[in-house]
């Protein structure tokens, strides 16, 4: 590690300046990141863990071509010019024009007492959610971790935008394993946002009942049935279509959605917003990674697709406006990606799902999602925690059992969709799906 | 600059405490179809203090040069509130060494345009394909160097250069979408990604292939595994088993895992070997100071060792195996693998082909993942086994099971052993990627559950 004392050491200000004076244009993303953590193991405290990290990414265009590079330390920067530089000679046409004005801090995304909060305080917490756990069912063993994060991102370019916000993160999980004839099962509950917020007695209520819900194991049949994916379950399913709507998709025409614009393409009953304006959801901002204004938007409008994800780039490049999608680490190009997902409830009772079923599953968690042929739409995937139905009750826990099918097709099954969404690691909501006639294989 | 290092370390006012710097550097080629996606290099500088009280850590990263001796009191102080009044480490003796790179071809001192053309020349293979839709070239190099110290007087540098590349092709049949790649990395230097021109030719084929294959009928299947699927299996399914950080505190697991106990058939054998040459999961020492060492997970089908960190050797007080390994300076050392593999036995594949009279051929792996004894991952490609002869290609297939019955099932471990690592690598714990290499010969299991349609 070299120690910066011995050279004068360029500001950001002074890198984009010099980096102004040798390109046709140039763009810092400036990152600061705290987080504080404490994490439990087999229900004692274990580790406090303390991550400050920062860093720059540097985009420029020179000769009509972007070029980047990224760098932590300060005494990097004027190599980083040099990188960026460097890289542009063999850079992507650019297509692209850096915004220069400043959004309106609208959206709320710093909560006051989370910036007070001490970890420490989270000791005792995350002590008392296992307690509530252990005195129930003190064969359940727990993992648990909580953590604060503070972080500001800023964006700085030669068109003459400077602008910031910040960003306070609050986040509680904690995974009970418990051993049920000589079978593991593995209970977990999680939540994020940007504000303090504590689950303890619903996360051990839920917890305590799922487990003893899998006391009894039930035997899955291979055919197709009506399956109910709690809403934490439906991230998986969701991603394939982010991916179908992703402009990085667009633009190689590899999406299987590219030319389906404005046709109906899943169910009338689903609707899909992107929502970066939500106060205190963790992917919410006042600005998109590039400086572009955040703003709701449908991608799915009763089954109509509305809209493509698109940064500045990839909308150049096909020649449509912006979305304000760009997301990116200091370490890398920018790309589109969603913001907050918000599914519209449906008009179905859990329970009537449930009393529906004359035979089928209810699904809470996957195993293996994610490596099928996502951008076709193909799934795949071992029942993680799931509970066979019978007549309307749940009868059991279901094992060695796999869901399959395509997205599209599936997402066009869809009986009902509950009438309540429920928050999904901070940056959805979403509502129990119910659908119609998946195929289920089963090792019985 | 270690005398700085020890300066800030003899304030540590706890059982133990060590620091972590590492300067890393990454250079990438990236294209996706006809475009150069992204070209560069990454810097980075970074540290951490880790310190242990009486069964708590403490743990402090940063990537500025921050004042070390408020980052070593900050995680003291982190260790104590953390500590529990009880515990022990398991070390090996204080090292001090210095293990720099001798590369015959140094990525390094290899020009951006060169990496560029290669990568480019790759990707205009794939291309030429009428119906490829678009590529996924990747190339990259990463140097690490690392420095570690810790209050035991340990010393140890060790310079580390990763280099690789990903082919990929995606063909494009109206909505039908199918990709299939290739991907290798070691710690050898240039050469690792020269000369793969056949490999680029034959993803290209692949991918088109698949948009021809059928959806495999869902069901339950003899499956003969390559030895790429094979390692991932072993991997998954096993390995992350073997990693005693999951186990110590659980008396059932640890039940369950018991040394001594029988695991499948006597020709099945399993090790972790992180000093095995020039390999992605090759390192000297792992990031406590641990020298890497072969370990026996399961010898003659007996389990016979786990994998620890300084904290579990001392919890189950087994020997450490030196499988601590933080993915960069910001996390904590973990237990992890290494280069994990199945032994080689006698079995030929022909032969093994040639006694299924129902069943699929599984070749490579796109992913797997496990849920402790549950386990699922996915074929990149698979071929139909009819009365002794493979047949045609399948698509989605995807396996599952549990990992104890599963070991049990494999009833044939073929004689052609071979070691992969790819640009990829292991998740666990936030942690990833990272790299590992897994081996294996082909493998025959039985009652294998396939989704499907």
């Amino acid at each position: 590690m070299k120690t910066p004392q011995s050279k004068k050491i360029l500001t950001i200000e002074g890198l984009l300046e010099k980096a102004k004076k040798v390109t046709d244009a140039a763009e810092i993303f400036s990152t600061e990141m705290k987080t504080e953590q404490v994490d439990f193991k087999f229900d004692k405290l274990h580790l406090m863990d303390e991550k400050n990290i920062q860093g720059l990414g540097l985009r420029i265009i020179k000769d009509g071509k972007i070029g980047f590079a990224s760098c932590t330390n300060p005494v990097d920067y004027e190599k980083t010019l040099e990188n960026a530089i460097a890289s542009s000679k063999f850079g992507q046409q650019a297509k692209l024009a850096f915004p220069n004005k400043k959004s309106p801090k609208k959206v709320k995304t710093v909560s006051e007492e989370v910036i007070k909060f001490n970890i420490s305080s989270g000791v005792d917490i995350v002590k008392e959610g296992i307690a509530l756990i252990k005195e129930r069912n003190s064969e359940i063993q727990c993992d648990a971790g909580l953590s604060k994060v503070f972080s500001t991102v800023r964006i700085l370019n030669s068109a003459g935008l400077d602008d910031s916000y910040s960003q306070t993160g609050f986040s509680y999980g904690i995974s009970g394993l418990i051993i049920i004839d000589n079978s593991f099962l593995d209970v977990w509950e999680t939540e994020s946002s940007c504000k303090l917020q504590v689950s303890t007695k619903k996360f051990a209520d839920n917890i305590i009942r799922r487990v003893e819900l899998a006391r009894k194991v039930a035997t899955m049949p291979t055919k197709k049935l009506n399956v109910v994916f709690m809403p934490r379950a439906i991230p998986t399913m969701i991603s394939s279509i982010m991916i179908g709507v992703n402009g990085k998709q667009i633009q190689k025409k590899t999406s299987p959605i590219t030319s389906k614009l404005n046709e109906r393409i899943l169910d009338e009953k689903l609707s899909i917003t992107d929502d970066g304006t939500l106060d205190f959801c963790t992917s919410s901002a006042p600005f998109d990674d590039e400086g572009m204004p955040i703003a709701a938007k449908h991608i799915i409008e009763k089954g109509v697709l509305k809209t493509f994800l698109f940064d500045l780039q990839t909308a150049g490049i096909l020649n449509v406006a912006p979305t304000g999608n760009a997301s990116r680490g200091y370490n890398s190009l920018p790309s589109p990606s969603q913001t907050n997902i918000v599914i519209a409830p449906g008009t179905w009772d859990l329970q009537d799902m449930i009393k529906d079923m004359k035979e089928g599953l209810i699904l809470y968690d996957t195993i293996g999602g994610g490596q099928s042929n996502m951008l076709a739409g193909d799934f795949s995937f071992n029942v993680g925690l799931g509970y066979k139905v019978e007549n309307g009750e749940i009868v059991g826990r279901v094992k060695d059992t796999m869901l399959s099918g395509n997205v599209y097709e599936t997402f066009n099954n869809i009986i009902g969709l509950g009438n309540s969404t429920e928050d999904v690691y901070g940056s959805m909501h979403i509502p129990a799906f119910y659908f119609k006639e998946m195929s289920v294989t089963s090792k019985n | 600059m270690n005398a700085v290092l020890k300066k800030a370390l003899s304030n540590a006012d706890v059982d133990y405490a060590e620091i972590h710097l590492e300067e890393r550097e990454v250079t990438e080629v990236f294209y996706r179809g006809k475009e150069l996606e992204s070209i560069g290099t990454r810097r980075e500088y970074g540290g951490n203090v880790r310190a242990y009280h009486k069964g708590g850590w403490g743990f402090v990263s940063f990537n500025q040069l921050a004042n070390l001796d408020d980052c070593v009191k900050s995680a003291c102080n982190h260790a104590k509130l953390t500590s529990s009044g009880d515990g022990k480490l398991n070390f090996t003796p204080k090292v001090k060494d210095k293990i720099s790179l001798n590369l015959k071809n140094d990525p390094r001192y290899v020009p951006l345009e060169e990496k560029e053309l290669l990568a480019r020349n790759y990707n205009s293979i794939i291309m030429s394909s009428p119906l490829i839709q678009s590529t996924s070239v990747v190339y990259r190099d990463t140097y690490s160097n690392r420095t570690f110290v810790n209050t035991l007087g340990s010393d140890i540098k060790e310079e580390q250069l990763y280099c690789g590349i990903l082919l990929g092709a995606l063909a494009k049949d109206g909505t039908n979408v199918q990709s299939a790649s290739h991907s290798i990395s070691k710690t050898t230097g240039y050469d690792t990604v020269l000369g793969l021109e056949k490999e680029a030719e034959r993803v290209t084929k692949e991918a088109c292939d698949l948009l021809k294959a059928e959806k495999v009928s869902a069901g339950v299947y003899t499956v003969v595994a390559d030895p790429h699927l094979a390692g991932v299996f072993c991997h998954e399914a096993f390995g992350h088993l073997s990693e005693a950080d999951h186990a110590y505190g659980n008396p059932q697991l640890m039940e369950v895992m018991k040394l001594g106990k029988r695991f499948g058939r006597d020709e099945l054998s399993i090790i972790d070997d992180g000093s095995f040459p020039g390999q992605q999961g090759s390192y000297k020492y792992d990031d406590e100071g641990t020298p890497s060492q072969k370990t026996y997970l399961i010898k003659d089908g007996i389990l016979s060792g786990r994998l620890h960190s300084v904290e579990t050797a001392g919890k189950l007080n087994e020997p450490v195996t030196g499988n601590a390994r933080a993915i960069t300076y910001r996390f904590k050392p973990i237990v992890r693998m290494s280069c994990t593999c199945i032994e080689p036995r006698d079995k030929s594949f022909e032969e093994m082909i040639s006694e299924i009279d129902n069943g699929i051929y599984a070749k490579e792996s796109l992913g797997g993942m496990t849920q402790l004894e549950m386990f699922t991952f996915s074929a990149a490609k698979a071929y139909l086994i009819k009365n002794g002869k493979i047949g045609p290609m399948v698509r989605d297939v995807m396996l599952s099971g549990n990992i104890f019955k599963t070991l049990q099932d494999i009833d044939a471990i073929g004689n052609d052993m071979k070691v992969f690592g790819s640009l990829g690598g292991c998740g666990k714990d936030g942690q990833g990627p990272l790299p590992v290499s897994m081996g294996s010969p082909h493998i025959r299991i039985k009652n294998v559950v396939i989704g499907g349609k």
